[in-house]
């Protein structure tokens, strides 16, 4: 290593573990390479590789662990000893003590996060629910389409013939999604004591459909009362496109990778900013799962042989009864894409040119 | 605390010179007594110290960023070195007569404990969702095991901590820990048993409030428990009772906060009336009433800690060293602001520089103060003969860090 003359005499400060006195101490390293402490009316000898070091900061005074149970500090007067002393995540310190790497470091991070937050999640999430055996999709969806129909709904005022006529339409149709169970379940909204009074309310909740993951199709009557058999079936393969896509569980992954990720991003900040920012990219992945499932219903129509513009003439049906129930809201914080984006989306499809907003 | 001391040397000087004059005045004299030589108490000395922090801002970024690329490529498992690189940081940049502090928490230790709370936390979620027998398991292994694993976090953060050598520790009786826990724990599922079991709306909103007013009580208690069983060195702290001071205090919060709380309603019922019935439904309402949130929060929050940490350390003692809270509300809340509105506009990049000033306010605004030499009042015979973590069997089993 060197001549004795290279390992110089250092004082430290030395705590023995057993009271808080301070006591300061000669400290070198001697021709045996053993480290040894003079002070205290003692001195004290250890073998270098029994000392523990942690991660040395740039400045110091910096602790070594001494194994029977006391500790060192030392200083950046040290120097020449601890050179001797390895410390934990050495390999961390030049990118952590250097300007220039530390931007590096910075510059790494931000497009990993953007990356994650535009694909990564996504691809995760996707991945996730690949692994997951549809039988999850179908537990999980019983309870929950057991849960619904008892508290929320009831049984469809529509006539028998036109829910004979629906369900006979259903089943051959819905073929096309081959290895996934789904059913048709007809129904109105309940009226709960505390909705009495908003009718526009209820009438609102009547005017919807949903699917839940154990492919449990609801169609409620404010729906199928405002739209054709055709443009029924357009509704049917829409929802459908979401039990076969599992976009339910996609959510639920994705909720999860994006609250993991707001929460290591925002860390040990406020949990309110984590949720916030999470829910907000939730959102987005939502709209885009809607989209997805429109393009399902879109081949759903060609494979039953409908007119192509049965999807674009249900929106048109659905915007305008919602058109008296209030006002729209920024896309960016709905869950479906705007009416308006959708009826477009058809019309440029279907090579039909765009009309004119009014 | 310092300033009840300064009352009380007032007093003692009052009181010294009516004994002087009765001594050697003209009173005395009046009243026919024999002179006699002055006695003068001398008065008694105090000796104040404060933490000092001397880490920066820049130095803790270039820990921080490392940490968090290695964190998001780990898909987490490296969050559990980052804690240790960052705890250790904070301990040994604080600094108590002329001794920096030190943390000793072993990453995979820390690691195993963020597996559990991912686990009980995923369980508690998705229990009910996927049976009603696991989702009641779940709620009874919180309320058997929480207190536990919280008395275990709890002993994990102070054990791993040490000045001068010397460890710090928590060793409540187990029955105490139940006693105080059990209720918390109880009040913060009421809102899932009472959803599980089906019931109305008026049922969750009574849950939720009986929750929401009991949780300043159980809160004092917990933090009566932090305090009353935190050892250092062989000698255990004191928590004089302050029930009271809290009371007043959260009733101050519970105050502002449904002030608060109405404001937000009010505001909501408006734009309720401008987008339309519509709007209740979307999820976009709720992100409205979590952006108030965050902003009642910030504004109740600063007045709230800065209180609390007044009483709290007014209330502590160690051995001859008693303790002082000197946080003032309107620094603290303008501190977050401005450090909380750099952060939002850097997108989080600012967060450690953040993190780093408000540290040093809260860690520089706590004083230590005896009526000896404070050098002498640290320096405690020790009974424990074990200066290494713990041969607790119990703490090692449940020795998890489960805070975040």
């Amino acid at each position: 290593m060197g001549a004795i003359s290279d390992n110089p005499t250092v004082y430290g400060v030395w705590f023995d573990g057993r009271s808080a006195e301070r006591h300061s101490v000669q400290v070198h390293i001697g021709s045996d390479g053993q480290l040894k402490l003079r002070g205290a009316g003692s001195e004290r000898t250890y073998g270098l590789s029994v000392l523990r070091s942690g991660e040395r900061w740039r400045k110091g005074p910096w602790p070594v662990s001494l194994p029977d149970g006391g500790t060192l500090w030392l200083d950046e007067t040290a120097a020449p000893l601890l050179v001797q002393l390895p410390s934990a995540y050495q390999s961390l310190q030049v990118w952590r003590d250097n300007a220039w790497r530390v931007m590096l470091v910075t510059l790494a991070l931000v497009t990993l996060l953007l990356w994650l937050d535009r694909h990564g999640v996504g691809w995760l999430a996707q991945g996730a629910v690949q692994l997951l055996p549809r039988s999850v999709d179908e537990h999980l969806g019983n309870a929950l389409s057991a849960k619904i129909d008892k508290e929320e709904l009831t049984v469809s005022s529509l006539s028998d013939l036109r829910q004979a006529v629906l369900h006979d339409r259903f089943k051959p149709a819905v073929r096309f999604a081959s290895g996934v169970k789904v059913r048709l379940l007809l129904r109105s909204y309940s009226l709960a004591e505390n909705d009495a009074a908003e009718e526009s309310l209820r009438n609102l909740r009547n005017f919807n459909a949903f699917a839940a993951p154990d492919g449990s199709i609801f169609l409620l009557d404010g729906l199928t009362n405002a739209l054709s058999d055709d443009e029924v079936m357009a509704v049917i393969g829409h929802e459908l496109g979401h039990v076969v896509h599992r976009h339910s569980m996609q959510t639920i992954a994705r909720s999860i990778g994006f609250l993991a990720l707001a929460g290591l991003v925002w860390g040990d900040g406020s949990t309110a900013m984590t949720t916030l920012g999470s829910g907000l990219q939730t959102l987005r992945h939502s709209r885009d799962a809607e989209r997805e499932a429109d393009a399902y219903a879109r081949e759903f129509i060609a494979h039953l042989g409908l007119p192509p513009q049965t999807l674009m003439s249900t929106w048109v049906k659905v915007s305008t009864a919602l058109a008296p129930m209030g006002g729209t809201l920024p896309s960016w914080l709905s869950t479906h894409p705007g009416l308006d984006e959708r009826i477009e989306t058809e019309r440029r499809l279907l090579n039909l040119p765009p009309q004119v907003n009014r | 605390m310092v300033a009840a001391t300064f009352t009380h040397l007032h007093l003692a000087e009052q009181l010294d010179a009516l004994h002087a004059e009765l001594e050697d005045g003209p009173l005395r004299q009046e009243l026919g007594l024999p002179q006699r030589a002055a006695m003068v108490e001398p008065k008694a000395p105090v000796f104040e110290t404060r933490l000092r922090f001397v880490g920066t801002g820049c130095e803790y970024y270039g820990v921080w960023v490392m940490n968090l690329l290695l964190s998001v490529l780990s898909l987490g498992v490296f969050s559990a070195w980052a804690k240790q690189r960052k705890a250790r940081w904070f301990a040994q940049h604080t600094e108590l007569l002329g001794d920096r502090f030190d943390y000793h928490g072993e990453p995979l230790r820390i690691l195993a404990g963020r597996v559990v709370a991912v686990v009980l936390l995923a369980l508690y979620s998705y229990g009910f969702l996927i049976s009603a027998a696991l989702g009641w398991s779940v709620l009874v292994a919180f309320i058997v095991l929480g207190p536990m694993l919280f008395a275990s976090a709890q002993r994990f953060r102070l054990a791993n901590s040490s000045w001068r050598g010397l460890r710090f520790d928590f060793r409540p009786p187990t029955q105490r820990v139940y006693a105080v826990c059990v209720p918390v724990v109880a009040l913060w599922l009421l809102g899932t048993a009472l959803a599980a079991l089906g019931a109305s709306q008026e049922w969750l909103i009574a849950g939720v409030a009986v929750s929401v007013l009991g949780f300043p009580l159980a809160h004092a208690r917990l933090k009566q428990l932090q305090h009353e069983h935190a050892w250092f060195g062989g000698q255990s702290f004191r928590f004089t009772a302050a029930a009271a001071d809290f009371y007043g205090l959260y009733a101050t919060a519970a105050v502002l906060l449904i002030l608060a709380a109405v404001a937000i309603v009010l505001s909501m019922h408006f734009v309720l009336r401008t987008f339309g019935a519509a709007a209740a439904e979307q999820p976009w309402s709720i992100a409205f009433a979590l952006l108030s949130t965050v902003v009642v929060w910030a504004v109740v929050w600063p007045y709230f800690a800065a209180r609390m940490q007044q009483i709290v350390w007014a209330h502590t003692q160690w051995g001859d060293m008693r303790f002082a809270g000197h946080m003032s509300s309107a620094e603290l809340w303008k501190l977050t602001l401005g450090q909380m509105t750099l952060v939002l506009l850097t997108a989080g990049l600012y967060w450690p520089f953040a993190a780093v000033a408000i540290a040093r306010y809260r860690i520089e605004s706590i004083s230590m103060v005896a009526d000896r030499p404070l050098a002498e009042v640290a320096v405690q015979p020790s009974t424990l003969a074990s200066p290494h973590g713990s041969g607790d069997a119990s703490a090692d089993f449940f020795g998890l860090d489960l805070g975040w």
